[in-house]
Parts: C-alpha cells; sequence; structure tokens
C-alpha cells in the first residue's frame, strides 16, 4: 500500500515518533497545566500540522479538536498571511465562529520553521478555568447569544520571535475571574508546543526536509488509502440515528449516513432549528465529531492524520443544532450537541460495520453518556476557584461487545481525580463514590456500569458554592443495547436540599444511603444552582447498553457480577432468568433452565417477562 | 578470605556474583527453580563456590561477610495471580475504588490498545468485590472523625472477612494519611483475634493522597506479602543451615537492602528489585569509571530496559505503574518495553510494514534457530542471519544455533512479501528493532530535558551487546561500555549495596511554608529512620539521612522531588528559600524556560526521607593495563552485514577470554564471550579497560 519510493522501514520509524512527539506535548500539558481537567482528566488535546493546516500526526485525545485546531491553523495563515508569521511566534484562538467549539477550549497554535522555512504547526487546547463569560467557568445555561460567553479571539500573537508579548499575556488573563489559574493554562500550552517544536526540528535535522515532508504526505495517503479500501469492503447502506436532548423542550439531533463505495457521508437533514441556550454546535465541530467517531472505530489501528477526513462529507443545514449561526450561543456545545453527534455518528457507523463480516468485531454499543456538574467558590482556605470540574463523566460505563462486558466505570475520555484529591482543595464531602447496582444495560454480554456518588458541603467559608448542570440531558443520556441487548439506565442529576446529612454525621451515621437523607429533591436540567449547607448533590452517570438477548448470558456470569454488587438478586433472577441461592449466591442449574425456557416462551408470545 | 555474595533470581536464571576482599569477582548461574526459589539460589551459590575452587555451597557461604538478596517472587505473585485469599476493609460508600481505578484507565496500555474500543479492558481487581469488606467510618481532610469507628463495627466487619477465609487483609480507609486512628484500631483487632492473618496497613504502606494509589499499594502488598515472608524466612533457614552466619539482607525496588522482617512489612517495595540491583550497581560502576552520567541499557529475551544516572545520581519514580495499576512506591525509575532477541517479527497484512513485537516467542520455544520448535522469526534469528552470532559457539558454546531453518522461514514469511532480499530484510528487522530501542532512550532523555550525548551509555543482558553499538549511535552517545559482568547485571548490582530505608508522607503546606511544622514532620521521619537503622547495627556515624520535599505549582497535579543537602542539620528560612529557588530551576529544565508560572504560588506536597547505613566493601579489582593483544585473541574471520556496506564483508572474530586490558580492535569486529556478543561496526573502535570491561568509542 505504500509509495514505492519510500523505505517501508524509515516510514515505520518515522510516524511512530511524529505520534511519540503527540504524546510527549500532551505530559507537557498534564504536567503543567494549571486546571484538573488538563491535569488529570487528560481533557486537552495536542497535535502536528503540515504547513496548510492538514493533520500530520492527531494526539490521542479528542478526535473533534484535532480537526477544529486545523481549522484554526488555516485560519491563522489567512489571516496573518506568511509574511507576517515568524519563527518562535505562537497564536491563540478560541473564536467558535471561526475554528474552537467553546469559548473554554483555548487553541494555541505555532508555526514550525526548520533553516527558516515553514515546515508544520503544532496546536494544543485546554479548557481554561475560566473566560470572563456570564457563568464563572465557561459553561453559561443562562447565555442567550454568544456575546455572553467570555471573551472571543479570532486570532491574536501572544508570543513573537519567541517573546511573550506581556501585554496580550496580562489583557487575556485580567478578563478573567482567576488570572493565575488561566495564566498557568496558558502557559502550559506553550510549552507544549515548545516541546513539539522542538522536537519537530531535531527530526528535520536528523533525516533532511525532503524525506520529512515526503514521508508527512506519503502518511495521509496511506491511511486515506487503507480507508477507503476498507470502505470500499463493507456493503453500501444508508443508516439513521436520532437523540433528543432535553433544552427547554425537546431538541432532536437526527442523522443520516450513506457509505457509497469508499465514502462516508454524514447527513443531519432533519435535525431541529438552533436554540438560544449554549447546545448549539458550530459546523466544524460536527466535522469534528464525526472524525472522532470514525478514528476510534474503523480506523483505530492507522497513522491518525487527514488522511481519516477525506473520504468524509458532512451536511448540516444551517441554523440547526449543528451548523450554529452568528450569534448563537454555544458555551455548552461541546458535552451536549457535541457528544450527541457524537453518540449519533459512532451508533451509525457501527450499524453500518455489523453488516461487514470483517468488522462486525469491533462493534461496541454505541452511548450517549456525557452529563457532569461543576462548581465555583470559595474554598476552605480562602481562595476562589471558577472551574471545580467535578469529573462525573469519567466513570460512564461503556457499551458492551460482541464478545465480551463493556468496561466497567470506563469513561468517555477523560480520567476521574481522587476523592482525597478533590477534598483536599474543595469544600466538599464525597457521601459515596461506587458502582451503580442495576444500571447497566443487560445482554449476552452487559453494558459496563457506571459510577453514583453524591457530595456535599464541607467547611464552605460562605456556607455555599455555585453549580452548573450541563452535558447531555434528558432520559436518552445513556448506552444503546444491540442486538436484543438493553440500553443502560439514564444519567441523573439530582439536587438534594435541605436534607439531614449533618444530622445523621452528628449521630455517627455514615449518610451512604440516598433514601435515609430525606430533603427536597429536584432534577437538574441545563441550569445555573446553588449548594448550600446540608444540600447533597447525586450523580449517577451512565452505563453501557448490552448486547445479545440477557437470556443467553453464561450464568456464571451473571453469579459474578451479583457477587461483584453489579447486579441484584432480584435483577438476576428477573431479566437474566439466573436462580442464585443465599448463602452463597450457589447457581441453581435446573432453576434457571427452567425459568429461562419459560421467559423464551412469553417473549415469543408477546407478553412482558415474567416476575417470578 | 571473606566474600560479598549477591544472588539474583530471574525467570529463567538465577545469577551469582561473589566478591572477595580485595575486589576481584566471580561469577555464578543456576537455572531458577519456581517451585522453590530458594534450591535455585543455593545452586547458584554452588556454581560460583565451585569456579571459586570450592567444593560446594557451604564453603562460600561460611566465609560470606553479607549476603545480598533479590527476588521475583513478589512479581511472580502478580504476574500469574497466585497470591493467597486476600480481603480489603474500605470506608462504607467506597468500597469500588479499586475497580474504578481513575475512569478511564489507559495506563500501561500500547497506543493501539488504548485506541481500540472493541477489545479494552481494565485489569481483574487484584482483590475481588466479594472480598472487599466496607467499614461504617469517615475521616475528613483535616483528620478529623467525622464517623467514629465503633467497637461492634470492627468486630462485624472483620468477622465478615474471617468468614469468608482470608489469609491476608489489607486496610486501607479514606484520609488515614490524614488520621491512622481507625486504621491501627481494625489492626489490632485482627492482630489480637486472627495473629496468623497478614496484615497491610495504607497508614503504614503508603501514607500518600490519593485513596486508589493508596489502596491498591495496600491492596498489592497484602496480596504479595504472605508468599514473600514465607520465602525469605525459608531461605534464611536453609541459607544459615549451610554456614551463612549472617541475616541475609533483600534488596527493595528503591535500590537499598533490608533485613528480611523489615522486608516482610512492606513486601510490595521488592518489586522489580532485581533490575533495580542492577541500576545502583551501574552507578557505582560508573562511579568507579569516573563516568556520572550513565545510561544503563538491559536487553534479554523478552524485554528492554532503561534506567538513567544522572550526575552520579539514580532517578527514582514515586508513582510507578505495575500491571496497570498505579502505585504509590519508591522505586528505582526504570522504563522498559516488551521487545528483546526473542521478540516476533511481523508483516502487517493491510500496511505491508514490517512489525517487531510486542509479542515474544519466550524461552520456550524460543527463536527458530534455538531448534525447540521455534516457528516465529525472531530478533535472535535476524541476529544469527546477519553474520553476528555463531551458529557453533552461542553462549560460549553451551549452545548451537541452527541457521538454515531460521533463514527459510524468514525468508517465506517475511523476505518474500515484502518483496526483499533475505539480507534486506534480515538487516530491516535488526534496524526496526533499534529504532524501538532509541525510540525507549529517547522517551527516558530527551523527553525529560536530558541530552543523550551527554550519556555513557551500558549495555547489559545477552542481547543489549549485539544492537547497543547502533541504538547508541542513533541517538548521537560516543562511548558505550559493556562491563564484564553483562549478562548477571542485577547479581553485580547487588554486592555494592548499601542498607537503605525510605519513609515518607503527604501533608499540604502552602509556600510560604511554616518552618516549625517543616522541622517537626521531618523530625519525625528522620527519628524513625534513624531508629531502623539503629536497630539494623549501625551507628550514628555510618548513617547518611537525605531530606526532600515534593513542590508543586498552586493548582497543579504534578509535584518535583526537590532535595536538601544531605545530612539532618535544623532547616532554616533560608534553606526553604533556596529549596523554593531550585523547584522553578527544575522545572524550567524539565518544561523550558518561561514554562513555569511562579506568579500562581507553590505549594510542599509530601515529605520524603531516605537514610543509608553504608556497609564496609571493598572497590572492584583494578588490573594493570598491557600492550594491545588483541592479535592474539584473533579466533577467526566471518562474514557478516553492516549497513555501511549493504552487504556481508568479511569480518574478525575475537575471543574475549583471550584479551587483556589494554587490547584495542578497530570495527567491523566482533568479540565473543561465554555470555554474550559484542558487535563493532566499521569506524568504530573498542578496547579492554583496566576492569575488563570493553569499552567503544563511536563514529561521529
Amino acid at each position: 500500500m505504500l509509495n514505492g519510493n519510500i523505505d517501508p522501514i524509515t516510514f515505520e520509524v518515522l510516524s511512530h515518533r511524529l505520534h511519540q512527539i503527540t504524546r510527549e506535548m500532551g505530559i507537557a500539558l498534564e504536567r503543567t497545566g494549571g486546571t484538573v481537567t488538563t491535569t488529570q482528566q487528560h481533557d486537552y488535546n495536542a497535535s502536528l500540522y503540515r504547513p496548510d493546516g492538514e493533520i500530520m500526526a492527531a494526539g490521542e485525545t479528542y478526535g473533534h479538536h484535532v480537526v477544529c485546531a486545523g481549522f484554526a491553523v488555516k485560519r491563522i495563515l489567512e489571516s496573518f498571511g506568511k509574511e507576517e508569521i515568524f519563527p518562535d511566534d505562537i497564536f491563540l484562538l478560541n473564536d467558535p465562529y471561526l475554528a474552537a467549539i467553546h469559548n473554554p477550549d483555548v487553541y494555541i497554535i505555532s508555526p514550525i520553521h526548520y533553516q527558516n522555512a515553514l515546515v508544520g504547526w503544532s496546536a494544543t487546547f485546554v479548557h481554561v478555568s475560566d473566560v470572563g463569560a456570564i457563568t464563572p467557568g465557561g459553561d453559561s445555561p443562562d447565555a442567550t447569544e454568544i456575546f455572553q460567553e467570555g471573551f472571543r479571539i479570532p486570532g491574536i500573537k501572544l508570543v513573537e520571535r519567541g517573546k511573550l508579548r506581556k501585554d496580550v499575556f496580562n489583557t487575556i488573563t485580567h478578563m478573567t475571574r482567576q488570572p493565575d489559574a488561566v495564566g498557568l493554562d496558558l502557559k502550559c500550552e506553550i510549552a507544549a508546543n515548545n516541546v513539539a517544536k522542538a522536537r519537530l526540528q531535531a527530526m528535520y535535522r536528523q533525516y533532511g526536509p525532503e524525506l520529512m515532508n515526503s514521508v508527512s504526505a506519503e502518511m495521509i495517503r496511506y491511511t486515506e488509502t487503507v480507508l477507503r479500501k476498507r470502505l470500499g469492503e463493507i456493503p453500501d447502506g444508508e443508516w439513521r440515528e436520532t437523540l433528543t436532548i432535553e433544552a427547554d423542550g425537546p431538541c432532536r439531533l437526527v442523522l443520516a449516513l450513506r457509505k457509497q463505495e469508499d465514502r462516508l457521508i454524514f447527513d443531519f437533514t432533519g435535525t431541529d432549528p438552533q436554540v438560544r441556550k449554549g447546545i448549539n454546535l458550530p459546523f466544524h465541530g460536527t466535522f469534528g465529531f464525526c472524525f472522532g467517531a470514525i478514528l476510534y472505530s474503523i480506523a483505530y489501528d492507522l497513522p491518525k492524520n487527514q488522511g481519516v477526513l477525506k473520504p468524509m462529507e458532512v451536511i448540516a443545514p444551517k441554523g440547526t443544532l449543528v451548523h450554529v449561526q452568528f450569534p448563537g450561543p454555544i458555551s455548552m456545545s461541546t458535552t451536549s450537541s457535541g457528544f450527541g453527534v457524537g453518540f449519533l455518528a459512532s451508533s451509525v457507523l457501527m450499524q453500518m460495520i455489523a453488516t461487514s463480516e470483517k468488522w462486525r468485531k469491533e462493534i461496541v454499543a454505541p452511548s450517549a453518556s456525557h452529563r457532569n456538574c461543576r462548581h465555583s467558590g470559595v474554598n476552605q482556605y480562602h481562595r476562589y476557584s471558577a472551574f471545580i470540574n467535578m469529573a462525573h463523566g469519567a466513570m460512564d460505563g461503556n457499551g458492551a461487545r460482541i464478545d465480551r462486558d463493556g468496561v466497567d466505570s470506563g469513561g468517555s475520555y477523560m480520567s476521574c481525580p481522587n476523592v482525597e484529591w478533590m477534598e483536599l482543595q474543595y469544600p466538599l464531602l464525597y457521601l459515596f463514590r461506587r458502582h451503580a447496582m442495576d444500571s447497566t444495560g443487560a445482554g449476552k454480554f452487559r453494558g459496563g456500569v457506571g459510577v453514583e456518588s453524591a457530595h456535599t458541603l464541607h467547611d464552605a467559608p460562605e456556607g455555599k458554592i455555585r453549580g452548573v448542570a450541563y452535558g447531555v440531558a434528558g432520559l436518552e443520556n445513556s448506552g444503546h443495547g444491540m442486538f436484543g441487548g438493553y440500553p443502560g439506565a439514564p444519567s441523573v442529576m439530582l439536587l438534594m436540599e435541605k436534607t439531614k446529612v449533618n444530622e445523621l454525621l452528628a449521630s455517627n451515621r455514615p449518610p451512604t444511603e440516598i433514601a435515609s437523607l430525606g430533603g427536597q429533591e429536584r432534577i437538574l436540567p441545563y441550569c445555573n444552582f446553588e449548594l448550600n449547607e446540608s444540600d447533597v448533590l447525586y450523580m449517577r452517570v451512565a452505563s453501557g447498553g448490552g448486547y445479545g438477548d440477557p437470556l443467553e448470558r453464561d450464568p456464571a456470569l451473571v453469579q459474578k457480577d451479583v457477587a461483584n454488587s453489579i447486579v441484584s438478586l432480584d435483577a438476576a433472577r428477573e431479566i437474566y432468568g439466573v436462580v442464585l441461592q443465599e448463602p452463597g449466591l450457589q447457581l441453581h442449574l435446573a432453576a434457571t433452565r427452567q425459568l429461562r425456557t419459560k421467559m423464551k416462551q412469553q417473549e415469543i408470545d408477546g407478553g412482558e417477562a415474567p416476575v417470578p | 578470605m571473606e566474600y560479598i555474595v549477591g544472588v539474583d533470581i530471574g525467570g529463567t536464571f538465577t545469577d551469582c556474583v561473589a566478591m572477595d576482599e580485595q575486589g576481584s569477582v566471580t561469577l555464578g548461574k543456576a537455572l531458577s527453580t519456581p517451585d522453590d526459589f530458594a534450591v535455585g539460589a543455593v545452586d547458584a551459590v554452588g556454581d560460583a563456590a565451585r569456579n571459586l575452587g570450592f567444593v560446594g555451597a557451604d564453603e562460600l557461604l561460611s566465609a560470606t561477610k553479607f549476603f545480598f538478596h533479590a527476588c521475583t517472587v513478589a512479581d511472580n505473585t502478580l504476574i500469574t495471580r497466585t497470591g493467597p485469599k486476600t480481603g480489603l476493609l474500605t470506608t462504607q460508600g467506597f468500597g469500588d475504588t479499586l475497580l474504578v481505578m481513575r475512569g478511564r484507565t489507559t495506563e500501561g496500555l500500547t497506543e493501539s490498545e488504548a485506541f481500540r474500543a472493541s477489545t479494552q479492558s481494565k485489569p481483574d481487581s487484584i482483590i475481588p468485590r466479594s472480598l472487599i469488606e466496607e467499614v461504617a467510618e469517615r475521616i475528613d481532610y483535616k483528620g478529623s472523625a467525622l464517623v467514629r469507628l465503633e467497637a461492634e463495627e470492627i468486630a462485624r466487619a472483620v468477622q465478615s472477612l474471617i468468614d469468608r477465609g482470608v489469609e491476608s487483609i489489607a486496610i486501607a480507609l479514606l484520609w488515614a494519611l490524614a488520621n491512622d486512628t481507625h486504621e491501627k484500631e481494625l489492626a489490632d483487632f485482627i492482630r489480637h483475634h486472627h495473629p496468623s492473618v497478614y496484615l497491610s496497613l495504607s497508614s503504614e504502606v503508603a501514607p500518600y493522597l490519593g485513596e486508589y494509589e493508596r489502596t491498591a499499594t495496600t491492596a498489592f502488598n497484602a496480596y504479595v506479602g504472605p508468599k514473600i515472608a514465607a520465602y525469605l524466612r525459608r531461605l534464611r533457614e536453609v541459607l544459615q543451615s549451610k554456614g551463612l552466619g549472617r541475616e541475609p539482607l533483600v534488596m527493595q525496588a528503591y535500590g537499598g537492602v533490608l533485613g528480611i522482617d523489615d522486608t516482610c512489612k512492606k513486601a510490595v517495595g521488592t518489586i522489580e528489585s532485581g533490575p533495580a540491583a542492577g541500576i545502583m550497581g551501574s552507578r557505582d560502576f560508573g562511579e568507579q569509571l569516573g563516568v556520572g552520567n550513565v545510561l544503563a541499557t538491559d536487553m534479554g529475551g523478552t524485554t528492554f530496559k532503561v534506567g538513567v544516572i544522572r550526575d552520579g545520581s539514580v532517578e527514582k519514580d514515586h508513582k510507578p505503574i505495575l500491571m496497570r495499576y498505579q502505585l504509590f512506591l519508591s522505586k528505582i525509575w526504570v522504563e522498559s518495553i516488551g521487545a528483546g532477541g526473542g521478540s516476533i517479527v511481523w508483516i502487517d497484512a493491510e500496511s505491508g510494514l514490517l512489525k517487531v513485537g510486542p509479542q515474544g516467542a519466550g524461552s520456550s520455544p524460543g527463536p527458530i534457530c534455538y531448534g525447540l520448535g521455534g516457528a516465529e522469526v525472531t530478533v535472535s534469528d535476524a541476529d544469527l542471519i546477519l553474520g553476528y552470532l555463531n551458529e557453533e559457539c552461542f553462549l560460549g558454546g553451551r549452545m548451537k544455533l541452527a541457521k538454515e531453518p531460521a533463514l527459510e522461514v524468514l525468508k517465506e514469511k517475511i523476505a518474500r512479501p515484502m518483496n526483499m532480499t533475505v539480507a534486506e530484510a534480515a538487516s530491516g528487522i535488526y534496524r526496526v528493532t533499534n529504532s524501538h530501542m532509541s525510540d525507549l532512550i529517547r522517551r527516558a532523555t530527551v523527553e525529560r530535558g536530558y541530552d543523550p550525548r551527554e550519556f555513557t551509555l551500558f549495555a547489559f543482558g545477552g542481547a543489549a551487546p549485539v544492537h547497543a553499538g547502533r541504538y547508541a549511535a542513533e541517538l548521537g552517545i560516543k562511548e558505550v561500555v559493556v562491563p564484564l559482568t553483562a549478562s548477571v547485571h542485577g547479581a553485580a548490582g547487588l554486592v555494592g549495596s548499601d542498607v537503605i530505608y525510605d519513609y515518607g508522607r503527604s501533608e499540604r503546606l502552602s509556600v510560604p511554608a511554616d518552618l516549625e511544622r517543616v522541622r517537626e514532620i521531618f523530625t519525625g521521619l528522620v527519628e524513625r529512620a534513624m531508629a531502623s537503622l539503629g536497630a539494623a547495627g549501625f551507628k550514628e556515624s555510618e548513617m547518611q539521612i537525605a531530606r526532600s520535599l515534593d513542590i508543586r505549582y498552586r493548582q497543579q497535579v504534578h509535584e518535583l522531588n526537590v532535595p536538601f543537602p544531605p545530612g539532618i542539620a535544623e532547616l532554616s528560612e533560608q534553606d526553604l528559600e533556596t529549596i523554593y529557588g531550585r523547584f522553578d530551576e527544575f522545572y524550567e529544565l524539565l518544561y523550558g524556560a518561561g514554562a513555569g508560572y511562579r506568579e500562581a504560588g507553590k505549594e510542599i506536597m509530601a515529605f520524603r526521607v531516605v537514610a543509608i547505613g553504608e556497609l564496609n566493601k571493598p572497590r572492584l579489582r583494578k588490573y594493570p593495563i598491557e600492550k594491545n593483544r588483541a592479535e592474539a585473541a584473533l579466533k577467526t574471520e566471518r562474514k557478516a552485514y553492516f549497513e555501511e556496506a549493504r552487504d556481508f564483508i568479511p569480518t574478525k572474530i575475537y575471543d574475549y577470554g583471550r584479551l587483556a586490558p589494554g587490547s584495542e580492535i578497530s570495527g567491523p569486529a566482533i568479540i565473543e564471550t561465554p555470555i554474550t556478543t559484542i558487535v563493532i561496526n566499521p569506524n568504530d573502535r573498542a578496547t579492554m579497560d583496566d576492569y575488563y570491561n570493553i569499552r567503544m568509542v563511536l563514529a561521529e
């Protein structure tokens, strides 16, 4: 498949090394970042681009940002022109109407020169602590247009010929609620771009510009060629999926995937119009989330670059949730319509590969998982934080696979911080954080189980902190089942006000059961809220959908799930038809066989499963 | 004559090094005996004893002044999951911590594994959920008990684990690092009522912030503890019955040795201690050669490892990843990949690209050329075809290699599909392998702010000297040393060991920190460390104490460890100021000038103390330099492939045993030793130095 002019061994060595550079950039971000999302949750991207902005090597996290940062590079090229781009310059851009997805994901972009010729670009994003929007931290449920969503920079030089422009740097941090944290955020991005530049230049010195240029072009051609060949082997067809997000009423996202020969057309026609709430997605974001879905399915093993984009086309009608028009609000776009598009794209791709003998084994039941909350306020050391991400979404259960269960608390993209780490930094007390029993999608292979957690205030000097609820709101936000597998239980975010949590603690009883807490519950939609003394925030994140009929699940696996507190004894019987007996959860095989036969017969008869 | 004996147990072989009072070393080797490793240990000592002219192990052991030991019992127990039934007591509401890990957990996966959603997984929990018992109690970040642990609850929770038949119990409660009372109460109860149960407390094993890593470390310790304890006690008995008059000392992952009872308390500390011994040995060895910057590389059959020694000090990792779990464990920093002589070579069907590893053929069936039934081309097969390895005389003649079958399979499976000649394919395998090695070294140096060109590379293990000249050259390294003891890396390191205790704890202090509090915490740690050294028989004058702090910029997560000057002089405000300044310098060294953001402020996150009790040992013996006797060592000439010629060219083959200090050889050439093969590339030069090491100087 390789172009005959390039020695395959050199190709292998160099493409591996380019990927290593993106990893190293990521490590620099994690080590030097100022925000928990960057340092502990892998909420960032770091990638390399060709001189024209085409993706040379995509970093390992967040495929959608890889594409959007490519648009950002192109935008810098257009607006500054080559004559205004010098060695050791560094640019900043965060305008969602030009290239970014929402304001807090700030792109830092560096041209990379070798012997005065522009040979490539590096770009990173991190979610900075604050952008001076109407709501601390950036995601702003009350914003009705982009002007309320924080600073919006169409491209500016942050570093000029190696020298930090302090006036620009200070202007940006000055616009935020937390200049020190945003300063760290920007610095870590500069550090990562410096790493990229040093490493890529070293490669150019070692291998020479001619070889480097031809290898990076060949990598893209190679990925495109292999991907098109793979597509060509899959039957043509059309697959559809919809998702409803609840934001002051239902907002419907619709996608049809048409596979024609070696091309993929993602068509969002039929999607609802944009709304006056920041769940709208810019077009390049829609494009990026489709790219991400391909990356994790039929391209997981290819060099990750522009070649992935070449066979794909995206149709997203203007003025809809997936192609917002100025000045529609977008601040919550990534985790709402964005993850929604990611779910739709992955769902139609899964349906597509299910038709291919060769690719069926890569099936993962798709998930519209993400739901999260974040806080802002004064901590126990009297210090203000604009952006306390609770990282619930890092503990979602993943979808089941064709031959194995989904990963328990496998997370959608991110990793979660330790409870102790959170409690040390912020005025919070976790009541519990554990796998949520009976929430996974049942199946021959079950979905991964998600986590439920609850926290309350602890040592908060102001007696309250603010909160923002965001993500994919609604009752469809969990894993979908495939081929007879059940869906996972939906995410739930509850604010429980005026509970008995402090009384329970005072009487030396651990408040680890929701039922014992009392108080008034309300489900949180997209909104701001306050967490006051004796309030509890309960969150159950998404669980993965199942694969295949639960009545075909190996009873020994069900027994293990019960022992591991993932499935209750009742559910084992009612959903899986498995009879276990205390003590010791002994498997009653004959009774199981009998019950399963009966349940299958009732399914065929069209009745409900029996409740013994 | 008295001896210092080091015994290192590896997967296949158990190595022994015996050093006499003049610093002369004698090697011994025996097969490892997994059913009872003590047998192999005694066999290896016996082999060294015979090489010294003794009749058997007893004679050497009776004359042994120090017996140092590194074992893989903990590693094996974990890899094969053959620990005893182990339970965990943890805070109510948090019983799944060990299973949730850090949510999305890709640590320890390769790039393609991390991307492939259809096969991703988490490891099976080291302690099954059904043996994790939640305890009603809760402590907060300040150490206040919000829910007190009651006596009935202790009895209930412990009994429920005992009823399930556990032999070992890990106790890891939230915030035990701030207040260990509840853990101690549980432990006291168990000790009193169930004295045979092995106990592992998070507040003792890993008193650091972060419940997942702390729980995992405590659980690992509980899981390996009983086996380590049984093994070491048996070893002591066997050795002492054969004449050893001293307590055997056991290597820890952080590079020092401890007595058996101390080792058993923190058994998890013996994980990967063999490689740690090797790195410590490289440091001492570098010091004797006058080399402060060393890259210690070790390439065996299945893995390639790199350790870094900078300015004479060994790098440590306080949060290593083992078996995909992140642990709180002081450990010599070693980076490794699954690539070695036994790595399998394959062609990716879709891309047509040549790939090496990560699958390996192991030692059985091993490479095709071993003739033990191996059917997949491996790196060693390519090395043989290129003329580097000797068909007739592998491992000093202990083994014959079969070239023909290797040639045939390589031709069929690799060369023909890639449309290459056999020589091109074999040389391609050699190149790809070397690039994996140099990538790993790059990760260990360049990515951490060090310039590999400022280092001398040591080549250990059977396969490293065949490849080192190339992977070193790719990084611009000028000098490669193949030590006399290249094949017994770990054991050779052991004979230079010192007794080291490593203590630490987490506590967050804003900078500028309260000097009194800093002094107080260090005083506690230092007292504990000095008491331990005292109990091990050291006088105060023989103790070396080093203190350090983990510091970070406020809001960041990753700390840097910054040392105070050695000693226990009372700390002053000025000392703290100096430390803060050094933190800024370290930070910029790692992440580039301007990356540090001092305006954010700093925080101290952990306190660490290392206490060394230096043992009195001879230095390695130095031999006189003679005139160049290389000609006398010339064995033969055969054709070997070198990429400079793009062909097989006549290559002189030398016998290591007949070289003497001062001998010089120019590449292309090959030196065969009883344990390895040293390839000297065209334009490179090699000399034998006054310690019988081969030192190669690489061409620009």
